[in-house]
């Protein structure tokens, strides 16, 4: 499902590459945590699927599409398929958790049946179906994520990937939210979690990749394959 | 890895018709207007300032064409030379020289005027009264004998008589030896009108410059009042837009609301200037409403356009507006649109 092979990442200016010579290899409806303090490199892999960066070397296939045979245009297109939960939420203040969420759907060109449709249903899956009409400043930083996570699987992404989702809220939020996005999982959709809680992490059991100054240091594997039930 | 890739992508491609597309645009309209009335005192100064430049560039190019309009009725209603010529030049020669004159592509018509004629225009010119007159035919003259022959040359364009000077006046001409200079100011061309056409079409260049540069530098001011007015509504809603492309909002998308904000700039003042700059020149000028002219200005042309095609004059106005207001827009966002 996402597949880097070789890739480094270059800044101008910085002798150390961010990202030394990855390579990864997600499956369709796998779990997987990308673990590593802040500037190993994380967010760099978000930045690459997303294609707000382009890699300096290697190749990177996400959904079955090759991101040398993009053009400019095919981005917005892209990102549609791909759902991105970010740590700091980035909800539109002045419009409810329905708005925001609608917000997504509005973007892709969806009708307004479409939306009335898919929006309580999605609110309903992470639990917001009663906070509807509210606006993000109303809500918990729990809340606020799972509009985040509302509004990122609304248009029913393959892909979902959730940027340190968990770095804001106490520990007993973030336990909340991780089990919503392995609930989301469940469903069939590959998730990426990029965190550096090692807290957190310990308490699932998936494949855990671990990342410093840009190259793949070890990887654990999942003690067993329902064992996080 | 997959090897279909270009196809997953033209996948992604696949065209939305015509209904997206309606749906997109009417979203588009929908958040342009809800930013509008957001910043409403923004919106008002942005306004204010772009009708006033519709304004200017109304009135200048009302101006101009009401001068213009003059200029071209005065060539056309005026455009006689007078040649002077030797009492004594023979009939066969004034008719050779007519004839000449007329193969020109400047002269339109040649008259010769009897003499007849031109005592009686000396009469009234020179205030001769009959006892006067006699006094002089006393003295063994006939005043008619030594009048000029004068030959009225009707010409297209006064400032363009070289031709004509040609072929009376150039050396080894056979008819410079009959030529005479007139009584008024020793020229043996005399035109009530050259003088007149040529100051009346360098005073309508001027205005036309005059209104071309302040128009210019207003829509200039315009363009950048507009274009930081949408910078303004941009820089308050950065993270919006970073949202926006990150969830994959196309970057039309992303322009549109902002286009349409400043296009309603255009749109109102468009009308506000139409309105005001009627108003303006009918109440100053209400010979506009018919025709006719005021001060020697003729408002024919004037009046046709304002008031004979007005729809079209408003629309053209608010296009004009739309435009201004789209093209500062644009300048303004390009740099937030890279994905």
């Amino acid at each position: 499902m996402i597949f880097f092979n070789r890739v480094s990442k270059f800044y101008p200016k910085k002798l150390k590459p961010v990202l030394d010579n990855v390579t990864l290899n997600i499956a369709p409806g796998e779990f997987v945590v990308i673990m590593g303090q802040s500037g190993a490199g994380k967010s760099t892999i978000l930045k690459l699927i997303t294609r707000e960066e382009k890699p300096s070397a290697g190749k990177i296939v996400v959904g079955g599409i090759d991101y040398d045979d993009l053009r400019p245009r095919d981005i917005p297109l892209l990102r549609r398929r791909i759902g991105v939960v970010f740590q700091d939420y980035k909800l539109l203040p002045h419009r409810t958790v329905f708005e925001n969420v609608a917000f997504a759907m509005e973007i892709s060109g969806m009708t307004d049946e479409e939306i009335q449709f898919n929006v309580p249903k999605i609110l309903e899956l992470v639990g917001l179906d009663d906070k509807a009409n509210e606006f993000p400043d109303a809500l918990s930083g729990g809340e606020k994520q799972r509009v985040a996570i509302a509004r990122a699987m609304v248009r029913q992404p393959k892909i979902l990937i959730a940027d340190e989702p968990t770095a804001n809220l106490d520990e007993k939020t973030s336990l909340e939210i991780v089990k919503l996005l392995v609930k989301i999982n469940r469903y069939g959709t590959t998730v990426m979690m990029i965190s550096h809680d090692i807290n957190i992490v310990k308490k699932l059991r998936h494949r855990v990749i671990h990342i410093e100054h840009g190259r793949i240091i070890k990887e654990t594997k999942p003690r067993s394959k329902n064992a996080n039930k | 890895m997959p090897t279909n890739s270009k196809s997953n992508i033209a996948r992604l491609r696949m065209s939305q018709g015509f209904n997206r597309k309606f749906l997109m645009w009417r979203r588009t309209v929908k958040y342009g207007v809800s930013n509008f009335s957001r910043n409403i005192w923004l919106s008002l100064a942005a306004i204010l300032v772009m009708s006033f430049t519709l304004l200017i560039v109304f009135v200048a190019a009302a101006a101009a064409l009401a001068l213009n309009d003059t200029v071209a009725l005065t060539k056309i209603e005026k455009m006689d030379l007078s040649l002077y010529l030797r009492s004594d030049t023979p009939e066969t020669v004034q008719i050779s020289l007519a004839d000449d004159l007329k193969l020109s592509d400047n002269v339109v018509y040649v008259d010769i005027i009897p003499k007849t004629e031109s005592l009686d225009d000396l009469k009234t010119k020179v205030e001769l009264d009959d006892d006067i007159l006699a006094i002089i035919e006393e003295g063994g003259q006939n005043l008619a004998d030594i009048l000029p022959v004068v030959m009225q040359i009707h010409v297209r364009d006064v400032g363009d008589i070289d031709d004509i000077i040609n072929i009376v006046n150039s050396d080894g001409s056979q008819y410079k030896p009959f030529l005479d200079a007139n009584l008024y100011d020793n020229q043996f061309f005399h035109s009530d009108n050259q003088k007149t056409v040529q100051n009346m079409t360098s005073l309508t260049n001027t205005i036309q410059i005059i209104g071309l540069t302040t128009g210019g530098v207003f829509l200039l001011i315009t363009i950048l009042v507009i274009f930081n007015t949408i910078r303004l509504a941009i820089f308050a809603r950065k993270d919006e837009i970073e949202m926006e492309k990150l969830i994959g909002a196309e970057r039309r998308y992303v322009r549109g609301p902002f286009l349409v904000e400043a296009e309603l700039y255009g749109i109102i003042s468009g009308l506000i200037s139409a309105a005001v700059g009627y108003g303006l020149i009918v109440w100053s000028i209400p010979a506009v409403l018919v025709g006719g002219s005021i001060s020697g200005i003729s408002l024919a042309a004037v009046s046709e356009i304002l008031i004979g095609w007005a729809p079209l004059v408003v629309s053209a106005m608010v296009v004009a507006g739309i435009l201004v207001g789209n093209i500062s827009a644009r300048l303004a966002i390009r740099k937030y649109l890279r994905y």
